[in-house]
C-alpha cells in the first residue's frame, strides 16, 4: 500500500513535540512528520511526491518567520498535484483578514485554536483523512479503524 | 481716521500720566489689586513685578491675563459703564504700580485728544495681549488633557493587566509546582531503578532538550532502519534525541531509551513553558503601578552598565560598544525602572539584529551630558524600522516579533515611554536601515 503522510509545521519545537504525541493514535495507520518552516514542509512534500507516496494532511501555525502557515498552505492550494490534499491551520493568534485570506486563497479545510484538546485533533485528522481517501479513491481497508465512519458512510450513501 | 493721530511714544505717555508719586502703589506677593466687582475708575501701570488677573468665583481659578512691566491692569473697568472690575488682580511677585484716576474728558484740547488717542492704542495692545494669553492657556490645556488622557489609558491598561496576571499567577505557580512534584515520582517510581545508561536517556531529554532540527533528525534516520527492527515513530523519537545507533545494543533498549528520552523531553518542554509564562506574567505586571523606590543620586551608567550585565547571554555574538561619560552628574530617579528601560531597549536592538541575520552586528550604547539633560542613546546597525510602522511603535501590543523567539507580549516600549515620561524626560526614534537610534533624555532637576 502507498504511505498516507500527516505533516506539521510549526517553528516552535514545543508546539510540535506536543503534536506529535498527540498524533500517536494515528502512527500505525500513517506517517507523521513534523517540520519547522515553511520551506522545509515543500521541500518534503515534494520528496514525498517523487517517492510515489501521498501527502494527506498538512497542519500549519499561522505565525511563523518566513513563510506564514497561510502562505504555506496558499503555495499548495496552487499545485495541481496537491489538490486533494487538506489543510489545517493551527493557530492561536491569527487576525481577521489572515482568517479571510486563509479561507479564500488558501482553501482552508479546517482551523484549530491553540491550545487544542486531543480529541478535537483526533477527530479533525479522522475526518479529513476519511474525505482525502476518498477523493484519492485510496483502498481504505487498513486506514477503517482511524477514518470518520459518518463521512464515509455518507460518501458510500451517495455512490449508492 | 487716524486714530494714532497724535504720535506719542509710550515712555512719553506713561511719564507723563503714570509718574505721580502720590498715585504709586507697592504690592506685596499675594497683595490684591483689585477686587473682583470692585469698583475702579484707575488705570494701572506695572512698573516692576507680574500681577495675574482671575476669576475668583469660578471653580478651578485660572488666570485669565498677566501684567508684566509696561502693561496696563483695569482697562475694562475704567472705560466701562458701571465700572466694576470683572476680575481679581493680584500680585504674583512684590510690585510697583502706578496709576491714572482722572477724567480724561476734563482734560483740555489738544492734550485730551492725545491722550484719548493713545488709550484707544493702549487698549488695543492690551487686547491682542489678552487674547494670546487666553490661546496660549487654551493650547496648554489641551496639551495637559492629551497627557492625561494618555496616562488615564495606561493607568487602566495597568490594572486591567494587573488583575490578569494575577489570575494567571495563580495557575502558572500551581502548574510549575505539581510540574515539579511530578518530576520527582517520575524520578522515584520510573527511573531509579534502571541501568545507568538508560537513565542518561531520560536525563538528556529533561536536561538538554532536542537536539536535532526536523531536518537534520530526518537525515539521521537511515542509520536506524539500517540497523534494526524499529517502529517509524520509535527511529522519529530516537534521531530528534540526537542518540547513536552505536548507544544501544538490541531494539529492546533502543525502544526504551526513545521513550524514556520522550518523557524527559515532555517535562524539559513543560518547564520551559511555565518559565515563560512566568516570563510574560512578569512583563505584564510592570505594566501595572511601578512600586519601585525613587532616590537622588542615581548614576545613570550604573543602570545602563546592569542592564547590560543582565542581557549579556542574550547578546552572543554582537558587539557591544559602551561609551558612557565620565562624572556624569547623578539624578533623582527610579533606579530600578531605568534599568529597565535599557533592557527594553538593548533587547530590542538585538532582536532585530540575531531576526535579520545581519553580518558584523553592531550596538551602540553612549551617554551624555549636555545642557542639564543626560541623553541615553541605543543605536544597532540592524534593518531599520519600517516608516509605516515608526509611528505605531510605542502602542501596547505593537510587536514585529514572530514565533517563539521573544515573549513579552509588546509591551516593551510602552512601558518604556511611560517610565520616561514619569522621569519628565523625551525620547526620540530615528530609523533607517543600517542605523536604528532610541535617545532618551532625562532632565537634571536642580
Amino acid at each position: 500500500m502507498d504511505k498516507l503522510y500527516v505533516l506539521c509545521v510549526d517553528d516552535q519545537p514545543e508546539v510540535l513535540n506536543a503534536l506529535e504525541n498527540d498524533l500517536s493514535d494515528f502512527e500505525n495507520y500513517l506517517l507523521i512528520e513534523v517540520c519547522d518552516s515553511g520551506n522545509e514542509v515543500l521541500e518534503l512534500m515534494e520528496q514525498i511526491d517523487t517517492e510515489g507516496d501521498y501527502t494527506a494532511i498538512v497542519i500549519a501555525d499561522q505565525v511563523m518567520p518566513g513563510m506564514t502557515g497561510v502562505e504555506v498552505l496558499t503555495r499548495i492550494e496552487n499545485d495541481p498535484r496537491f489538490s486533494a490534499v487538506r489543510k489545517i491551520l493551527l493557530t492561536g493568534l491569527a487576525t481577521h483578514q489572515d482568517t479571510i485570506q486563509a479561507i479564500n486563497s488558501a482553501g482552508l479545510d479546517h482551523y484549530i485554536q491553540k491550545p487544542w484538546t486531543r480529541e478535537i485533533l483526533n477527530k479533525t485528522i479522522s475526518k479529513c483523512l476519511t474525505e482525502f481517501v476518498l477523493d484519492k479513491g485510496i483502498e481504505y481497508e487498513d486506514l477503517l479503524p482511524v477514518l470518520d465512519q459518518p463521512v464515509l458512510y455518507e460518501a458510500l450513501r451517495k455512490k449508492g | 481716521m487716524n486714530i494714532f493721530h497724535h504720535k506719542v511714544n509710550q515712555q512719553e505717555f506713561v511719564s507723563r500720566y503714570f509718574s505721580d508719586k502720590d498715585k504709586c502703589i507697592r504690592l506685596k506677593k499675594g497683595d490684591i489689586l483689585l477686587n473682583q466687582h470692585e469698583y475702579n475708575r484707575r488705570i494701572f501701570y506695572i512698573k516692576q513685578g507680574e500681577v495675574i488677573g482671575y476669576l475668583p468665583d469660578t471653580r478651578y481659578p485660572e488666570p485669565i491675563f498677566k501684567g508684566a512691566p509696561g502693561s496696563f491692569v483695569g482697562v475694562y473697568s475704567y472705560f466701562s459703564e458701571d465700572h466694576l472690575s470683572y476680575s481679581e488682580v493680584v500680585a504674583q511677585t512684590p510690585s510697583v504700580v502706578h496709576y491714572f484716576d482722572e477724567d480724561p474728558n476734563a482734560l483740555e484740547r489738544p492734550e485730551a485728544d492725545e491722550f484719548m488717542g493713545f488709550l484707544l492704542n493702549m487698549v488695543v495692545t492690551e487686547l491682542s495681549a489678552r487674547q494670546h494669553f487666553a490661546a496660549r492657556m487654551a493650547q496648554e490645556r489641551q496639551k495637559a488633557m492629551n497627557k492625561l488622557i494618555q496616562s488615564e489609558k495606561l493607568a487602566t491598561l495597568g490594572q486591567l493587566s494587573a488583575g490578569l496576571a494575577h489570575e494567571l499567577n495563580n495557575s502558572i505557580g500551581s502548574l510549575s509546582a505539581n510540574l515539579r512534584r511530578l518530576q520527582e515520582d517520575i524520578d522515584v517510581l520510573l527511573i531509579r531503578q534502571k541501568s545507568d545508561q538508560v537513565r542518561e536517556f531520560y536525563r538528556r531529554g529533561l536536561e538538554d532538550g532536542l537536539q536535532l532540527s526536523s531536518r537534520e533528525a530526518r537525515k539521521a534516520r537511515d542509520e536506524w532502519s539500517a540497523n534494526m527492527e524499529l517502529s517509524h515513530s520509535t527511529i522519529r523519537k530516537l534521531t530528534k534525541a540526537g542518540i547513536r545507533a552505536g548507544e544501544v545494543r538490541s531494539a529492546r533498549e533502543a525502544e526504551e531509551a526513545a521513550n524514556l528520552w520522550n518523557l524527559g523531553y515532555v517535562m524539559h518542554d513543560m518547564r520551559i513553558a511555565a518559565g515563560q509564562a512566568a516570563h510574560v506574567i512578569n512583563s505584564i505586571k510592570t505594566m501595572g503601578i511601578s512600586n519601585q523606590k525613587w532616590s537622588a543620586g542615581v548614576n545613570v551608567n550604573t543602570t545602563v552598565l546592569e542592564a547590560v550585565a543582565i542581557l549579556k547571554s542574550m547578546s552572543g555574538e554582537i558587539s557591544l560598544d559602551l561609551q558612557l561619560q565620565e562624572n556624569i552628574t547623578a539624578i533623582e530617579a527610579c533606579h530600578g525602572e531605568l534599568v529597565q528601560v535599557w533592557v527594553n531597549l538593548i533587547k530590542n536592538a538585538i532582536e532585530s539584529l540575531v531576526q535579520n541575520l545581519e553580518k558584523n552586528r553592531k550596538i551602540k550604547i553612549t551617554t551624555r551630558e549636555v545642557d542639564k539633560q543626560i541623553s541615553v542613546s541605543v543605536e544597532d546597525n540592524g534593518p531599520g524600522i519600517a516608516p509605516d510602522i515608526i509611528d505605531k511603535i510605542y502602542e501596547p501590543s505593537f510587536t514585529t516579533k514572530v514565533g517563539g523567539i521573544s515573549l513579552g507580549l509588546g509591551l516593551g516600549l510602552t512601558i518604556v515611554k511611560r517610565i520616561v515620561s514619569e522621569h519628565d524626560g523625551e525620547m526620540r526614534v530615528t530609523s533607517r536601515p543600517g542605523r536604528t537610534r532610541f535617545t532618551v533624555s532625562l532632565p537634571l532637576k536642580q
